[in-house]
């Protein structure tokens, strides 16, 4: 006499069970997704101005630095600002349309709204000058961008990937550059030269 | 599952488990990036760049270096060369940011409708009335009254608008400030013929005596007098310098005595007298006889046992004093502050003036012709007199720069009343405050980090102020001056000729001319303006100027002095005072004010009215009791605090609160005390009489939240803040106090730097700058009232307050004598640190250079290092912390702004570390000592707080943590901290009150 109420009950449990397996089952193939893909590049934004890293650093060979000055001098790379790229502008290729965008934008006296490639977290405090001074190229986080037609985030820019670098033994150049943290003890048993300790990016 | 599978793994994996579930969400939106159009010269995004100007704060004018980033201020210090405040500043200084950022700001002009509403105006709009107001009153000769009601301004920024307002016929500037200490000029004119207000060497004095002088909270320049005051304490000899001070309510200043004598309210001139009374009965005067047998006669009724009638000071403790004081080479005695502005504060300095100089101490520690000069600031009878006049509507146009007189003056002036009489009101405030309100026509200025000005101080030295930031970066103020010039030029060709300058920068580069002249003729001039703007002013020793005994002191009338309310009645003696965070009102605004718990309440967004505990227990009122206070003149309701700090005939309010307009931060704070004042003015000075007004109080049967972040005022024998007598100190025979050393685990190692902190117990003042510093280095937020109350306050710093009784000591006044510590209390990094082994994500740990660090992103809101930490200086993140825009911009870009459910705490300013370190390694050496200063240690005017590395033999932190007086806080816990505290040290006067005669 009491049969339906059991039965219903049965049903939902069953039900509740289909969906909670399949939520199960979906995190866990997200988390092993997640922790067995490699790092794939998402392709480079669109920008407001089809700008060439190929022409400018892969072609014309420019330095990084004779745009982005700060590299070495501060914590940002910094951006060219748009009279830099009018100063030679104003007589190179005036008028192809992606350099007449430029000139409209120095015209309006108005920056460009560039779309950012490479974000840190607001807790991550990374410095340009002490790698740049260091003798880390650029392309080592930010990847061939003189080959790159639109620029996209090379590296996955995570902790993990961080400390690949901070973690090598003593012995590469790229650490005997940079800077001690490391004791000479703790060097002798092939630590590394880069900081490791929290504080150094997390202030 | 392994074996191996423990708590942290399990924590790692839920965390990578649901960060997989959230990368399969959207991204989050693009960003941008935006360039520069024309890069500013030399400004490279990410570095800091320093400009230094002048605070305007108060009327102080210390020295100010503003932090900018990509263009913006974030930071606050003094500038370490100025002579006044050596890089010390004290909170309302440091707080100026949010002043600057303060989203209550107007956004533009506005103008008063017809209807009475205030509507938003073009600039377009406001000058073109402005220039048909000036047009129109100039051809008006004859009938037009022009007044313009400034703050305290000097130099070429008095000379501006004295020269413009000067192009009306009657037109008018008037310097107004609340604290115009007109009895401090009144007395001086009386003892020594000059109004000049002298600078005080305090220290060099050997003695200090303060008449209800708050010389470290607001009286005259506290960041300069709290410099001096820890100078002369830091001579711990055989005659280290004594400090007594005379008032009835033990305020910061008076905590920071040795010995504190709570005189009847009003009393202090009697007390004064009677001190040069026994002075030169004992014949201990420094002064000719013949002089000494004048001034005799002049306090010849005075004497101890007379004025114990009228202070409550038991004469052989007057006489004690007095022997002592006579004895001090150089002694100094401090006149009247703000709350002893009664009816007798001329009288009161002019005694302190007679005691200086029985002496000997004028022009030793009494210096004229260093001070400053007050002569055109208003008196408050001058400022009657004004009020008059506008009430008979005989002033026509009123500017108001910079002053909020609706707020600041009693209502029984009737300012507001007579404010309505002004044909047309103009007000150049960048806020919308109680004057502003009225006002038909608001132009905005900027705030003082934006504009240009010169301030003179005191003699000597000529102050630049200069636009830190551009201003008009969110709110489209502009500076009065340059609003003026333009409306000038434009009203009239033969003002613009009078006054051909594009802006106020431009003027104020061309009066400097003469002082390029006059200071430095051989310079060329543009880089005699350069230096100068670069270095924020520029200033002078200037030769002291003696004075003498003036004669009209011997026909001066004493009476107010002898008339002190001596009847118990049911009356209380109501006593306003001002607080160093809020100043005249002006700090209401600014939550980290509001925030900053009192010096010695510890109350936080609210006025209280002090009461001791036995006129409580009369009238039956509890903590928090909601109190009706009235005088003949007015009534104000606000919570009682009770205290054995106040005397108990005595009730105290705090001055700064009670604002009906003045942005969100200000409003429900409580009532202001001027509610209570009467009209009248001090007879001899002209002064506004803060004190003197009798009260009476009745319970209300409610009670109102009175949120303080320190409940307990005692340590419970816990010794937490140590003393040590200045006797054995002298004598060598001070030891270090045993601590234990055990450990289980291996000892930390500490290659390279070990950073640790010194602070020093007998330097500090408990002024709350660090703890304002600490605030805006480190983006803590403000939570209110309410969350305070629950025990959520933010602060990484704060300043615990105990009063202790004085066990041999008599009782003055109905009051026991105490004795105050202040112990500034932040993270002490401990090696064993109980907070670290407890967190189960290792997001606090021990660092190799001794720093106990937290590491935000890895923090998972457990709260179990805060529940473990015996010193409770960790603040965890109850809320999203709120920024208003534009508040946000005034963030420290080097720090983390923490998010909801992590925990915080002092860093050491690891920031500051960090720069230090790059900077050396650029220059490819180590870290100098003295190289990194946490933002607490900057900004200290008692310079009691020594950042270093403990490992450097050499630097001063270790030598200061090795000293004789050091101890670690709860050192018995083993925690082994990286601050080493220093012990105050006990002066004479407590353990042997100056008490017996002979």
């Amino acid at each position: 006499m009491t049969q339906p109420v059991p039965r219903r009950r049965r049903k939902l449990t069953l039900r509740a069970k289909l969906f909670l397996g399949a939520v199960a089952l979906a995190l866990a193939a997200t988390t092993t997704i997640g922790l067995l893909t490699e790092f794939a590049p998402p392709p480079g934004p669109e920008q407001p101005i089809a700008f060439s890293h190929r022409v400018h650093a892969g072609v014309n060979q420019i330095d990084c630095l004779f745009c982005h000055t700060a590299a070495e001098r501060s914590t940002s790379a910094g951006l060219p600002s748009v009279e830099r790229c009018m100063a030679c502008h104003q007589y190179i290729a005036v008028r192809r349309p992606e350099i007449r965008k430029l000139a409209d934008f120095w015209e309006k006296q108005q920056p460009i709204p560039w779309v950012r490639v490479h974000r840190l977290p607001d807790y991550v405090y990374f410095s340009h000058k002490r790698h740049v001074r260091a003798g880390v190229e650029c392309q080592t986080c930010h990847g061939p961008v003189q080959q790159m037609e639109v620029v996209y985030q090379y590296a996955p820019l995570t902790m993990g990937w961080c400390l690949q670098c901070h973690q090598q033994p003593a012995a590469t150049p790229v650490n005997v550059l940079t800077s001690r943290t490391a004791s000479p003890a703790e060097m002798a048993r092939g630590a590394s030269r880069a900081p490791l300790d929290c504080v150094t990016c997390h202030k | 599952m392994s074996d191996a599978f423990n708590r942290r793994e399990f924590l790692k994996l839920v965390t990578i488990a649901s960060t997989g579930t959230l990368a399969a969400c959207s991204p989050a939106p693009p960003q941008k990036v935006i360039p520069y159009v024309i890069p500013p010269e030399e400004v490279v995004p990410g570095l800091s760049y320093w400009f230094k100007t002048t605070c305007r704060e108060c009327p102080a004018g210390c020295g100010m270096m503003a932090r900018t980033r990509e263009g913006r201020v974030v930071k606050l210090e003094g500038n370490p060369e100025h002579p006044i405040n050596r890089g010390a500043l004290c909170v309302r200084g440091q707080a100026a940011l949010q002043g600057l950022y303060n989203p209550d700001r107007l956004a533009g002009p506005l103008r008063r409708t017809p209807e009475g509403r205030l509507e938003p105006i073009t600039w377009e709009q406001a000058e073109e009335a402005l220039v048909a107001l000036f047009r129109f009153l100039r051809e008006q000769r004859r009938t037009a009254t022009v007044a313009l009601l400034t703050e305290r301004i000097s130099g070429a920024t008095e000379k501006f608008f004295r020269d413009l307002f000067a192009v009306f016929p009657a037109g008018q500037v008037i310097q107004y400030e609340p604290f115009a200490y007109e009895a401090l000029r009144a007395g001086n004119r009386v003892a020594f013929g000059t109004s000049e207000i002298p600078h005080y060497d305090i220290a060099a004095a050997r003695m200090l005596v303060s008449f209800g002088a708050d010389f470290l909270e607001t009286w005259l320049s506290n960041v300069e007098c709290a410099r001096a005051f820890a100078a002369a304490r830091r001579r711990h000899e055989r005659d280290a310098m004594r400090f007594v001070a005379v008032e009835p309510r033990l305020s910061l200043t008076a905590a920071n005595a040795d010995v504190w004598l709570p005189a009847r309210p009003g009393s202090e001139a009697a007390l004064a007298l009677a001190l040069v009374h026994e002075i030169l009965r004992s014949g201990r005067a420094r002064i000719s006889s013949t002089e000494a047998a004048r001034i005799g006669q002049l306090v010849a009724t005075l004497d101890a046992e007379t004025a114990e009638r009228l202070t409550d000071v038991p004469a052989p403790r007057i006489r004690a004093l007095a022997r002592e004081f006579a004895a001090a080479d150089p002694g100094l005695a401090l006149g009247p502050g703000v709350a002893a502005s009664g009816p007798a504060a001329t009288a009161l300095q002019v005694a302190v003036n007679l005691l200086n100089y029985v002496c000997g101490n004028v022009n030793r520690t009494v210096q004229f012709g260093r001070g400053s000069s007050w002569d055109r600031v208003a008196t408050h009878a001058e400022m009657l007199e004004f009020i008059e006049r506008m009430r008979t509507g005989r002033v026509d146009v009123l500017f108001f720069h910079h002053t909020n007189p609706v707020y600041t003056l009693p209502p029984a002036t009737g300012f507001a009343r007579a404010l309505q009489r002004v044909r047309l009101k103009v007000s150049f405030s960048p806020f919308l405050d109680e004057t502003t309100a009225q006002c038909d026509l608001i132009l905005p200025d900027h705030t003082p980090l934006e504009r240009w000005e010169e301030y003179q101080p005191r003699a000597g030295i000529r102050a630049l102020v200069q636009p830190a930031m551009a201003g008009g970066f969110h709110f489209q103020s502009r500076q009065a001056a340059d609003m003026l010039l333009y409306v000038v030029s434009r009203a009239d060709a033969t003002l613009s000729r009078q006054f051909p300058f594009a802006d106020f920068r431009a003027y104020l580069e061309n009066e400097w001319r003469a002082v390029h002249r006059a200071v430095a003729p051989e310079q060329p001039f543009a880089e005699f303006w350069r230096s100068a703007v670069e270095a924020g002013g520029i200033w002078r020793e200037v030769p002291l100027r003696p004075v003498r005994l003036s004669e009209a002191v011997f026909r001066f009338d004493f009476s107010p002095a002898l008339t002190v309310h001596t009847e118990r009645d049911e009356s209380l003696a109501l006593l306003v005072f001002p607080t160093a965070e809020r100043f005249d009102g002006r700090g209401a605004n600014r939550p980290w004010l509001q925030e900053t718990p009192d010096a010695m309440t510890k109350i936080v967004w609210s006025a209280w009215a002090e009461l001791h505990p036995e006129t409580a227990r009369r009238y039956g009122v509890r903590e928090g009791d909601l109190l009706k206070v009235s005088s003949p003149h007015g009534t104000i309701q606000l919570p009682a605090h009770l205290t054995p700090t106040v005397r108990p005939d005595t009730v105290a309010i705090p001055l700064g609160q009670g604002h009906t307009s003045f942005g969100r931060w200000a409003a429900d704070c409580g009532p202001t005390p001027l509610a209570l004042l009467s009209a009248e003015v001090e007879v001899t000075s002209g002064g506004l009489l803060y004190g003197g007004t009798r009260v009476r109080i009745e319970r209300l049967p409610v009670r109102r939240l009175l949120a303080r972040t320190q409940q307990e005022t005692s340590q419970h024998d816990r010794e937490i803040a140590r003393v040590v007598p200045l006797a054995e100190l002298v004598a060598g025979s001070v030891r270090r106090d045993p601590e234990p050393r055990l450990s289980i685990y291996p000892e930390h190692t500490h290659d390279g730097h070990r950073w640790g902190m010194a602070i020093d117990l007998d330097a500090c003042i408990g002024c709350n700058a660090c703890v304002v510093a600490c605030s805006i280095e480190n983006n803590v937020p403000w939570v209110g009232a309410l969350q305070v109350d629950r025990g959520r306050h933010m602060a990484w710093m704060r300043i615990d307050r105990y009063w202790e009784p004085v066990p041999e000591a008599q009782p003055v006044g109905g009051v026991a004598p105490l004795e105050t510590h202040f112990l500034p209390m932040l993270c002490q990094h401990c090696d064993h640190a109980p907070c670290e082994s407890v967190c189960p994500v290792y997001a606090t740990y021990h660092n190799h250079e001794g720093l106990n660090v937290q590491v935000y992103n890895r923090c998972v809101g457990t709260r179990y290092c805060s529940n473990n930490c015996p010193y409770k200086v960790r603040r965890f993140h109850w809320f999203d912390d709120q920024w208003p825009w534009p508040l946000a911009l005034g963030l420290n870009p080097d720090v983390t702004a923490r998010t909801k459910g992590v925990m915080g705490k002092c860093t050491f300013c690891v920031q500051r570390i960090r720069t230090a370190k790059d900077q050396a390694k650029d220059e490819n050496r180590t870290v100098r000592d003295g190289e990194i200063i946490p933002a607490c240690a900057q900004t200290c005017p008692a310079e009691a707080i020594v950042f270093g590395d403990l490992n450097d033999p050499n630097s001063r932190v270790r030598q200061l943590a090795d000293s004789a007086r050091g101890y670690h806080v709860l050192g018995e816990l083993n925690t082994r901290p990286a601050i080493t505290y220093l012990k105050k040290v006990r002066r004479s006067g407590l353990d042997r009150p100056t008490g017996e005669d002979g």
